[in-house]
């Protein structure tokens, strides 16, 4: 345990936990408009993910990595049982209860499908259709299974994945020209049949959200409206007016980048950019020795920076509107947790790379 | 030892390059949003958070010169809906309307308010007392609370209803003076505005409120209007208004020795608080802004000018033609004939013919020169708004015969306030002075107008013995009491309507008393009576009424109380 400890890259680490702490900075100052205080809860998360972060480090890599179909398959079977739970007892589907937290299963799911796809990744020169559809496979169902309850934000975040797998592996030019006639035929589908009408209106008030501003696009004026006012050194901690009059929404989970830019201004959301780019750097900027270590680092650490990404674009008018929180940063124990425990493999592996030279 | 072939990498690098590309594209909009466009941001979050109210000051109370209220604005509470939910403001709207008393008109304006989005709706204002307790009810009752609320309004009232109206004028919703004293002293009354700033949520709720500027309460005003003799003064004009079916009224009660008004009355009234319902013709005050040919009351001014010029003498006798005086290719008719008067007769008895030989023989030029000393055509400059000039033609445009015409008030247009000045220049010893209605500002007595003298001592009692006789023995014998000399001018004139004369008549009366020493002069005006129509028919026994009162209240002939003459 001692050799973990020495070994492991306490400077990451250490950026992982100042960008989770500014993100309880920023749900305290939201805090006063909402009716709970999200951040004492948030700080409680952030001491589970901790506990589990070091639990996870003493797990050997190789049974994370033998693990994890089997963890696929049971997270799967919750996430089923949820939804079909969920139509007795409506209003339960994405939440499990354990006493008086609620636990969000979809958010861990992401683990053991980058681990699987690592696993696949690693045992083959080129993705062929066999390999193809064990990949559609691997997402498909969790992502039909989100979906459904429905959280397209989620749903549609894992979608990175099999992007991230392509352009990462060699594929087959066939498997490309076939799923882009998928893509287009679906999404055709989707906004015929299963869009429900207020997800439409997101994404037509991306497009035009000043038309929209009283009902769809008012999430994203009133965004740009926060960080815009915010200019380069912000209006001060505690003084966003934006959050603390509630005109912007989802403030301590979606938005929080929003209130950063609000309070602290370009300067703020700067320092952000910053920590999440040292994370980066450092997370992947290591040799692995095995493949499947690597694709998982790449897997996950892409999953990271795309989420990141689209959750600011989102707060800026670049990217229409989807539940998505900052990684680390928004409200969202379950989130908060899933993504310390990928992180702790990822450190696992480093360390391993210090002990075995 | 390392099996990741280096296509991978370079893969790899792609990858960071693609989403290197999208935090540039990240960045760029950052930059734009918050530095280029800081400001356009930081007015969009003004305008939907800030709101700036102005507040009201608290306007100055008019009172009368025995410190009695005749206006005054307390605090009342104004209701507005503040909601964003279009549907839910109209279920209250619906369910508040039934409470309170609103126009047609205002009704449809908050229905058309609501429907438009609107974030603030007046709902009513200055709401009375019973109405602001229903609606609180109502208030505690809701669900969004935030959604009805109130603000403190000043509210003018004028606790003795129409009296002194037309002096007083009235004020608009935003309590800004639209007529009357209300009107001309407004700066000084009016105080100054106040500024908050509210901080409102998203819901429309009040988060923070910060004053900008405080409001400062306006000046008293003190005014020489007494409110007795106002009552007495409106109560008899209308009796006398009513009695003869005319179409107004007016009377001037003014203290002779300084001009100041005592009591000034326009018939109809009108309530000051309920000046929005109020049509223009009856808010127009009469007393200074009624035009009219002046007739008989004027020979007066005639009088004094051609004794002042020393062309003519109390006892000088003229022809008066039997009734009938041609003069160019113009006649001029006496009510009653006469062969020959003297100067005082032609006066007492107000022949016109009489009056036209006086003014021809006194000269156009003089007789100018005294009509521009009296101030007729140009305002007396009273402190009351939409005063009227007059008429005075310039002498150049004055005809070979004008000055006969005007010798009897013709030719000429008066208002009630110029022919009351008028006659205040007998009785207050000669001297012209301008009325005045403004006492004292906020406890501060305004200096005494200035006197110019106008009519030497030796004219101004030959006309007062020669007008006491007319209320003794002459056409103004209605308006005499026994035991008291009054000095006073009957007038009876055609009224010029499309530029002819026609059988419409404006009856008058001016006078003052005691004559010897005069504390009152007083003037009337009845527009248009009907059945009679002579001055002293009309107007004298309405003077007489009011003297009666005066004398008992100012106590100058309280004797008069114990003859029982009075019915009050």
């Amino acid at each position: 345990m001692n050799d973990y400890l020495k070994y492991l890259d306490k400077f990451t680490f250490i950026v992982i936990i100042i960008i989770s702490l500014s993100g309880i900075l920023l749900i305290y100052s939201v805090s006063q408009s909402l009716e709970q205080s999200y951040y004492l809860k948030q700080l409680l998360w952030l001491s589970i993910s901790l506990i589990a972060f070091f639990i996870v480090l003493r797990i050997k890599t190789e049974f994370v990595f033998r693990s994890s179909l089997a963890l696929f398959v049971i997270l799967g079977i919750i996430l089923s049982i949820q939804l079909i739970a969920g139509q007795i007892v409506s209003g339960t589907k994405s939440w499990l209860k354990f006493g008086f937290v609620g636990v969000q299963v979809s958010e861990f799911i992401k683990i053991p499908i980058a681990l699987c796809i690592a696993n696949i990744l690693s045992k083959i020169r080129i993705i062929d259709w066999f390999t193809f559809c064990k990949l559609m496979f691997l997402l498909g169902i969790p992502f039909l299974l989100i979906a459904v309850q429905p959280d397209l934000g989620t749903a549609f975040i894992l979608t990175s994945f099999i992007i991230i797998s392509i352009l990462l592996k060699r594929i087959k030019l066939s498997i490309i020209f076939v799923s882009i006639m998928f893509v287009i035929i679906g999404s055709f589908l989707s906004w015929n049949y299963i869009l429900k009408p207020y997800q439409k209106n997101r994404i037509i008030s991306f497009f035009n959200p000043e038309k929209y501003s009283q009902s769809s696009g008012y999430q994203i004026i009133q965004s740009k409206i926060a960080i815009g006012s915010g200019g380069l050194n912000g209006k001060g901690y505690l003084k966003g007016s934006q959050s603390k009059y509630k005109f912007l929404p989802t403030r301590h989970t979606d938005f929080v980048v929003s209130v950063l830019g609000e309070e602290f201004g370009f300067i703020g959301v700067s320092f952000l950019f910053l920590l999440f780019f040292i994370l980066f750097y450092r997370q992947f900027n290591f040799k692995s020795k095995t493949d499947r270590e690597f694709y998982f680092v790449y897997l996950f650490n892409f999953f990271i920076l795309f989420q990141f990404l689209i959750n600011v674009s989102m707060s800026i008018g670049l990217f229409p509107i989807l539940g998505i929180p900052l990684p680390f940063v928004s409200y969202g124990g379950s989130s908060l947790l899933s993504f310390f425990i990928g992180e702790a493999i990822i450190f696992k592996i480093k360390i391993n790379n210090y002990l075995e030279i | 030892m390392i099996k990741i072939n280096k296509k991978e990498r370079n893969r790899a690098f792609i990858l960071f390059i693609v989403f290197s590309i999208w935090v540039l594209f990240i960045v760029y909009k950052l930059v734009k949003i918050q530095v280029f466009d800081y400001t356009k941001y930081i007015s969009k979050v003004k305008s939907q958070c800030n709101r700036i109210f102005s507040l009201h000051p608290k306007r100055g109370t008019i009172y009368d010169c025995n410190g009695d209220v005749l206006a005054i604005s307390i605090k009342t509470k104004s209701a507005f809906l503040s909601n964003k939910d279009k549907k839910e403001s109209m279920k209250i709207y619906r369910l508040l309307s039934k409470k309170i008393s609103l126009t047609n008109g205002e009704r449809k304006n908050i229905k058309k308010r609501i429907n438009k989005d609107r974030k603030f709706i007046w709902i009513k204002r200055k709401l009375e007392d019973r109405e602001y307790k229903k609606l609180k009810k109502i208030k505690n009752d809701l669900s969004s609370k935030s959604t009805l609320g109130f603000v403190d309004e000043y509210k003018r009232i004028y606790p003795q209803k129409t009296l002194a109206a037309h002096a007083l004028g009235g004020v608009g919703v935003d309590e800004q003076g639209l007529c009357g004293i209300e009107y001309s002293v407004d700066s000084l009354i009016r105080g100054k505005g106040g500024k908050v700033k509210v901080l409102i949520d998203a819901r429309g709720k009040i988060f923070e409120i910060e004053y900008l500027k405080q409001p400062v309460a306006g000046k008293d005003i003190f005014l020489s209007i007494d409110s007795s003799v106002q009552f007495f003064v409106e109560k008899e004009l209308k009796r006398t208004v009513e009695k003869f079916r005319a179409k107004r009224g007016s009377v001037i009660v003014m203290n002779s020795r300084d001009s100041s008004i005592l009591a000034m009355a326009s018939y109809p009234f009108y309530d000051p608080s309920r000046i929005k319902y109020t049509s223009q013709r009856v808010l127009k005050n009469a007393a200074v802004s009624f035009l009219y040919d002046p007739g008989s009351t004027f020979k007066i001014v005639l009088a004094s000018s051609a004794l002042e010029n020393g062309v003519c003498y109390p006892q000088q006798v003229f022809n008066c033609y039997n009734g009938i005086f041609h003069i160019k290719n113009r006649t001029i008719y006496d009510v009653h004939p006469y062969d020959k008067l003297t100067f005082e007769k032609i006066i007492i008895n107000s022949s016109n013919i009489g009056a036209a030989r006086i003014g021809l023989r006194l000269g156009k030029e003089k007789y100018y020169r005294t009509l521009k000393s009296f101030g007729f055509g140009s305002k007396t400059g009273i402190n009351l708004p939409a005063e009227e000039y007059g008429i005075l033609n310039s002498l150049k445009r004055w005809s070979n015969i004008s000055v006969a015409f005007l010798s009897f008030g013709y030719e000429i247009a008066v208002t009630p306030i110029q022919m009351v000045r008028a006659f205040n220049v007998i009785a207050s010893g000669g001297y012209l002075i301008k009325p005045n209605i403004l006492k004292g500002v906020d406890r501060i007595v305004l200096p005494e107008v200035r006197k110019v003298k106008i009519l030497s001592s030796s004219t101004r009692h030959i006309m007062t013995s020669i007008m006491i006789e007319v209320v003794n023995t002459g056409t103004g014998k209605q308006a005499k009491i026994e035991g008291i000399d009054i000095a006073g001018k009957t007038g009876t004139a055609k009224k010029l309507k499309n530029g002819r004369y026609e059988d419409c008549y404006v009856s008058s009366f001016g006078g003052f008393f005691p004559a010897q020493d005069p504390r009152i002069t007083m003037f009337i005006v009845i527009d248009e009576p009907k059945g009679k129509y002579y001055g002293g028919e009309v107007a004298a026994p309405l003077f007489k009424r009011i003297t009666k009162r005066l004398l008992i209240y100012l106590n100058i002939f309280p004797e008069l109380d114990k003859r029982n003459e009075i019915r009050i």
